[in-house]
């Protein structure tokens, strides 16, 4: 087989590389992100300057101003960092990313070679186990890297073959044409220096030009926005808001190059390219400074925006009810340092928790008016979010506890909380089960039945926790006193009616099984948070 | 008798009232969210107006939903705070399942008759 025959599998084969490579950093970081990693980010960002820094590195390192920006929202939600800083940050990270565009510029193969053969051999070393991620990602660099040179190597045979001729020609054509062909690459292949690497790959054996390079690199800013939109609808919260940032700055950095190139190109003013060329860098350190100067941009678009950046995020993706839930409402950041304050601010986060319980059931309960209009999906992973944060922060706190007793106090809440969680976890499946049971049919009486019990129990519960009562807590142990026998009665009489749809027998069946664990549950809710513990 | 206002959905009817003695109320139709506030509030009444041990006549309630359970609970507490008691006499099916499932059974007093339920609590 020619280099011609093997062209394009070998492009395949490098583009796999490389995106595995990504891929593997973003996973090796995400790791890092313990809580206390986390919290270390605040001194990050203690000045304007260091967290421009910041981001320029985060950049550098992910290559990915997405991956920023998804670390970010998780940091500003749990109130370790202003939004105001983390919009800072990604606006940083987009020049960082642009490093990799220049290390496309150089020749990295055998210092390629030696960075995964020496990684790869580490990882395999039992007694470098606790660096894993680190390696990990480091690893991924070298994949990306490998990917960047194979990805070169590909291109140099492609010249003279006539598919390329026809690329070549497509992407040669009209400016406009390039500018949208960004728009469209950024969307499917979500990653603007992955897109810069393989153009500056392809323009550097002959196969674009570098000014059609540039212009399409200017539209992959577009591109952005039009995947933020095509895509976010998952996203919510800060995770939308930076994401909407990322957006429009990038949006500005690429409207105002792209409109640079086409007045130049329509009136003969000189264009970047041409500006850059006088600096006699070479070809691919030319498109990588291009690049980088579109990156550059970015920062300049935030400090455009300016203080309104916030208002304007907040106008665009309005935080709802139950995005708010998922954001720690006592536990702030200076909390841990008062182990003795902070049991009872997590009583408190505690029940807000609890609070939040019974809407979970809404789509399952009989009376239907008694829903609180909450979406479901959206507040089970609002719940779940704040679980994680509640228990990272009792993890964090027990490490600072300085007496046997505190100890004892801090497992025990800890215990509470786990509990919830799994109650949360637990409440979402049997509206599932019972919901699952048709309208129609008496079973679904039964499982109605379940569901107002246990919100009758749930809301007890939450009494208990405002105010202490104790004729409610005595309420409480009584209402979730064991429930076995009970729900061995009631599963033989549901199995010995009328039989009519075997699936709704199953599913009531399960539902009470769910009951029993969840009223077994909020008994141990119950037993962590009494006055005894 | 005295008819209080009826809520939509629910309809009382105090029955009888003796001095000392058991109040008999009568409760038709639905005892939920739209319902529970005003169904607290005329049996707190009753309550503070020293009736202490009350048998509401549910044979003619078809439905409880948490909701109306909680304002039965609410007028249970009352109640033991005044060494009085509350009975749930004749409930539906449905509603016997509802107090046995959710624990209250013992709480609440189910007896099978209005009668059961006067004997139940001293009457």
């Amino acid at each position: 087989m020619s280099g011609q025959d093997l062209a394009i599998p070998l492009f395949l084969a490098a583009l796999v590389f490389f995106f595995h490579g990504l891929d593997s950093v973003r996973a090796g970081l995400k790791g890092l992100a313990s809580r206390s990693v986390r919290r270390r980010a605040q001194t990050l960002v203690a000045s304007p300057l260091r967290t421009a820094l910041v981001g320029l590195g985060f950049g550098a390192v992910s290559q990915s101003a997405t991956a920023v920006s998804i670390v970010l929202s998780g940091l500003v939600s749990a109130g370790l960092i202003p939004m105001q800083r983390a919009l800072t940050m990604v606006a940083w990270a987009n020049p960082g990313t642009a490093v990799l565009a220049f290390l496309a510029a150089v020749n990295m193969h055998a210092a390629t070679l030696w960075l995964i053969g020496l990684v790869g051999l580490a990882l395999r070393n039992k007694r470098l186990h606790r660096a894993g991620n680190t390696l990990g990602a480091v690893l991924g660099i070298g994949f990306m890297l490998f990917g960047l040179v194979q990805m070169k190597t590909a291109a140099a045979p492609a010249q003279d073959g006539a598919t390329y001729a026809a690329l070549s020609s497509f992407l040669g054509g009209s400016l406009v044409l390039a500018f949208a062909a960004g728009a469209v690459l950024r969307i499917i292949i979500q990653s603007s220096s992955g897109i810069a690497v393989i153009l500056i790959a392809l323009a550097s054996r002959g196969i674009i030009d570098p000014v059609h390079a540039l212009v399409v690199l200017h539209g992959t800013a577009i591109g952005i926005g039009a995947s933020v939109l095509l895509l976010g609808r998952g996203m919510r919260g800060e995770a939308l808001r930076i994401s909407y940032f990322q957006a429009l700055v990038n949006a500005f950095a690429g409207l105002v190059l792209g409109a640079w190139m086409l007045i130049a190109d329509a009136t003969g003013l000189p264009n970047l390219i041409e500006l850059l060329d006088r600096l006699q860098l070479g070809l691919e350190s030319t498109l990588a400074t291009g690049f980088l100067a579109q990156m550059l941009l970015c920062p300049l678009g935030a400090v455009l925006l300016g203080s309104r950046a916030e208002s304007l995020l907040a106008r665009l993706a309005p935080e709802s009810e139950e995005q708010g839930l998922a954001r720690l409402r006592y536990l702030t950041s200076g909390a841990a340092e008062e182990p003795e304050v902070a049991l009872d601010l997590v009583a408190k986060e505690s029940q807000r928790f609890l609070e939040a319980t019974p809407a979970l059931l809404d789509r399952a309960r009989l009376d239907a008016a008694a829903g609180s209009g909450l979406d479901a999906k959206a507040l089970a992973e609002s719940l779940t979010t704040l679980d994680a944060e509640i228990d990272g922060f009792l993890a964090e706190v027990l490490e600072q506890a300085n007496s046997p007793e505190m100890t004892r106090q801090y497992l025990a809440a800890s215990d509470r909380q786990q509990a919830l969680g799994e109650l949360a976890t637990n409440l979402v499946a049997l509206a599932d089960a019972v919901t699952a049971i048709p309208k129609d049919s008496p079973q679904r009486v039964l499982g109605g039945l379940l569901v107002e019990s246990l919100d009758t129990m749930l809301r007890t519960a939450i009494d208990v926790g405002r105010e202490g009562d104790p004729l409610d807590r005595e309420l409480l142990q009584q209402m979730t006193a064991d429930r076995s026998e009970q729900m061995e009665s009631v599963r033989r009489q549901a199995a010995t009616a009328d039989a009519g749809a075997s699936r709704a027998q199953a599913q009531v069946l399960y539902a009470t099984s769910l009951f029993e664990r969840a009223v077994y549950l909020l008994r141990r809710v119950a037993r962590a948070s009494s006055p005894a513990q | 008798m005295t008819i209080a206002p009826a809520s939509k959905g629910l309809q009382f009817e105090l029955v009888e009232a003796p001095a000392g003695g058991v109040a008999i109320v009568r409760l038709a139709g639905t005892l939920d969210v739209s319902s529970q506030q005003t169904a607290e509030r005329f049996l707190a009444d009753l309550v503070t107006a020293g009736h202490t041990r009350l048998a509401l006549d549910c044979a003619e309630l078809s439905f409880v939903s948490s909701a109306g359970l909680r304002a039965l609970i609410g007028t249970v507490k009352l109640v033991k705070l005044r060494s009085g008691g509350l009975a749930i006499c004749a409930p539906q099916p449905p509603i016997r399942q509802l107090v046995e499932l959710s624990g209250l059974k013992s709480l609440l007093c189910l007896s099978d008759t209005v009668a059961a339920g006067r004997v139940a609590l001293g009457g």
